[in-house]
């Protein structure tokens, strides 16, 4: 017997951003938001038999277009990255020189748009990329002075002379 | 109602809660370095506790030194802990990281292969990675397992980390010098865990300062008679973790602890084969009724663990903190049960409303 082969595209989800543009990725890739993997799944989207053009589009009222369009690539970028064993990460030494190449170029970007995509990815809950970010923070952090970092985040000083006084005085026991 | 409107009712309600979780905003795109605020200091602080967790000790002072939103925040990624565990363990490798507790105790932890070697090494790891400042007021906890730990090495750490008070965990069956050390030591020992039977136990009893006796998992030879002295002597606060004692001894047990005004904890691992005639030793009304008593602060603080229990067993612990009232088995009020803690996390499971069934099989067991 022969049977016909059905040649299956992948399944396709719509998203759309807080600026009303609808984005189709693969439910392979989406399925690392957790945030949007959890409501697919609550919804039975997965069961439904229903062509991408009829299906209703997941909003994502906290992300604008740009900021979910590069969240779409980083999603596809790590597809085939292991899941994360999230005890495991929290049990180990946090460091930030251990961040992969392509996510070093791709998250060189201004510090609007890196927060932008930190924001979107602790809200829609996709871990790896919200850890290269905060890390990318980290790293700008490092080595620098206090007045470096007020000047690269546009901090203002906020404490009055005594309290400076107090903070040198609090840091003073673990000199070098 | 149609399908399209079920979808955006469930969506909506779904990112309601996403929202009020994750206390999601936006930023505008481009801003300009000049604005007013600061985006990194905007982030949520779960957020910025992210960031920060991976900065080493000259990084996080300058953090602290730039604004007093970022101090804040950093004093919440602080990698402090109320309590340090150092656990000397011959057979899991020689690994040097300080990580978070498996215990879920909120301690930070770390494993010696060969203490004597490393020791300092770990010191001065961990003086860069935390704020010593703040663990002052902690404790410290050194768990001694396979590895024979030599007297110098307890001084090496107890004398180079400023802490009030700590304790010892053995499982070794044989630890003379740590026990030279218990004695001479002029550290506050804030309590003494002991598993298996430890020659010299008699004489460490005795000690004045220790104010926390735990006597686990002895082997069953010595179990029953020792934890009857050790719990006649009324010395010591003292946790028993009972799990393997014989029925008479753990009805005798609990008649020395309710007659003591100085033993303020027992621990029951549930299940034990016996806790069902624990159960009715209390009786199910009047009798648990007066353990539960709140006026008596004296009392003992039963501690009871679920951990590894199944459900007749977390059906029984939940008939012990129940209450008959109107034909109706409800949880006992909060305030009645300070006399009984759950330490696990099961207890929700452990207070869902009882099942008839199970009540009639415990009743029927008195």
């Amino acid at each position: 017997f022969l049977f016909p082969i059905k040649m299956t595209s992948p399944r396709m989800i719509k998203l759309t951003s807080n600026d009303d543009k609808t984005f189709e990725v693969e439910r392979d890739v989406i399925k690392q938001s957790v945030t949007v993997n959890t409501l697919i799944t609550d919804l039975n989207m997965d069961d439904e038999d229903v062509s991408v053009e009829n299906q209703m589009a997941i909003p994502l009222p906290n992300v604008d277009a740009a900021t979910l369009e590069m969240v779409i690539t980083w999603c596809k970028q790590h597809r085939e990255d292991p899941p994360r064993n999230e005890e495991e990460e929290e049990k180990k030494e946090k460091r930030t020189d251990d961040i992969p190449e392509w996510d070093k170029t791709f998250l060189d970007v201004e510090q609007s748009v890196l927060f932008a995509l930190i924001l979107a990815a602790n809200y829609m809950d996709i871990k790896g990329l919200l850890d290269n970010c905060c890390k990318t923070v980290a790293n700008m952090i490092k080595g620098k002075t206090p007045d470096e970092i007020r000047k690269h985040f546009n901090i203002k000083n906020d404490f009055t002379p005594e309290e400076e006084e107090q903070i040198r005085k609090e840091n003073a026991w673990c000199e070098d | 109602m149609n399908k399209r409107c079920k979808f955006k009712i469930i969506v909506s309600f779904f990112f309601a809660i996403c929202d009020s979780k994750a206390q999601a905003m936006t930023f505008p795109a481009g801003l300009p370095m000049n604005s007013s605020f600061s985006m990194l200091e905007m982030l949520p602080n779960e957020i910025l506790v992210r960031i920060f967790s991976s900065l080493g000790l000259q990084d996080r002072r300058v953090v602290r030194a730039s604004s007093q939103t970022l101090k804040k925040a950093i004093s919440k990624s602080d990698l402090t802990a109320e309590s340090i565990r150092i656990e000397f363990n011959r057979r899991d490798g020689d690994h040097m990281t300080i990580f978070r507790s498996p215990y879920d105790d909120g301690s930070l932890s770390t494993i010696f292969s060969n203490p004597e070697e490393s020791i300092r090494e770990w010191l001065g790891t961990l003086s860069k990675r935390l704020f010593f400042r703040r663990l002052r007021t902690g404790q410290l906890l050194i768990v001694c397992n396979a590895s024979p730990v030599e007297e110098a090495t307890m001084r090496n750490v107890t004398g180079l980390l400023d802490f009030q008070s700590f304790s010892l965990q053995f499982s070794s069956r044989n630890q003379p010098s740590v026990m030279d050390f218990v004695r001479s030591s002029k550290k506050r020992i804030d309590s003494l865990e002991v598993e298996y039977f430890i020659p010299d136990l008699q004489e460490i009893l005795q000690l004045p300062r220790m104010s926390y006796f735990c006597l686990e998992r002895m082997s069953r030879r010595y179990a029953d008679e020792q934890v009857l002295a050790i719990a006649g002597r009324e010395h010591a606060t003292l946790s028993l973790r009972v799990n393997l004692l014989q029925t008479q001894t753990l009805l005798s047990l609990i008649e020395i602890v309710r007659r003591s005004k100085l033993i303020q904890t027992i621990r029951i691992d549930v299940p034990t084969a016996y806790f069902h005639e624990f159960l009715a030793s209390f009786g199910l009304h009047e009798e648990r009724q007066r353990l539960m008593d709140v006026s008596d602060p004296a009392s003992p603080v039963f501690v009871l663990n679920f951990e590894y229990s199944n459900k007749y067993y977390l059906d029984m612990g939940a008939a012990f903190l129940c209450t008959y009232d109107d034909g109706v088995w409800r949880p006992l009020p909060l305030e009645s049960r300070r006399m009984v803690r759950i330490e696990n996390r099961r207890i929700s499971e452990c207070l869902r409303p009882m099942h008839a069934l199970d009540l009639a099989r415990m009743q029927g067991g008195e």
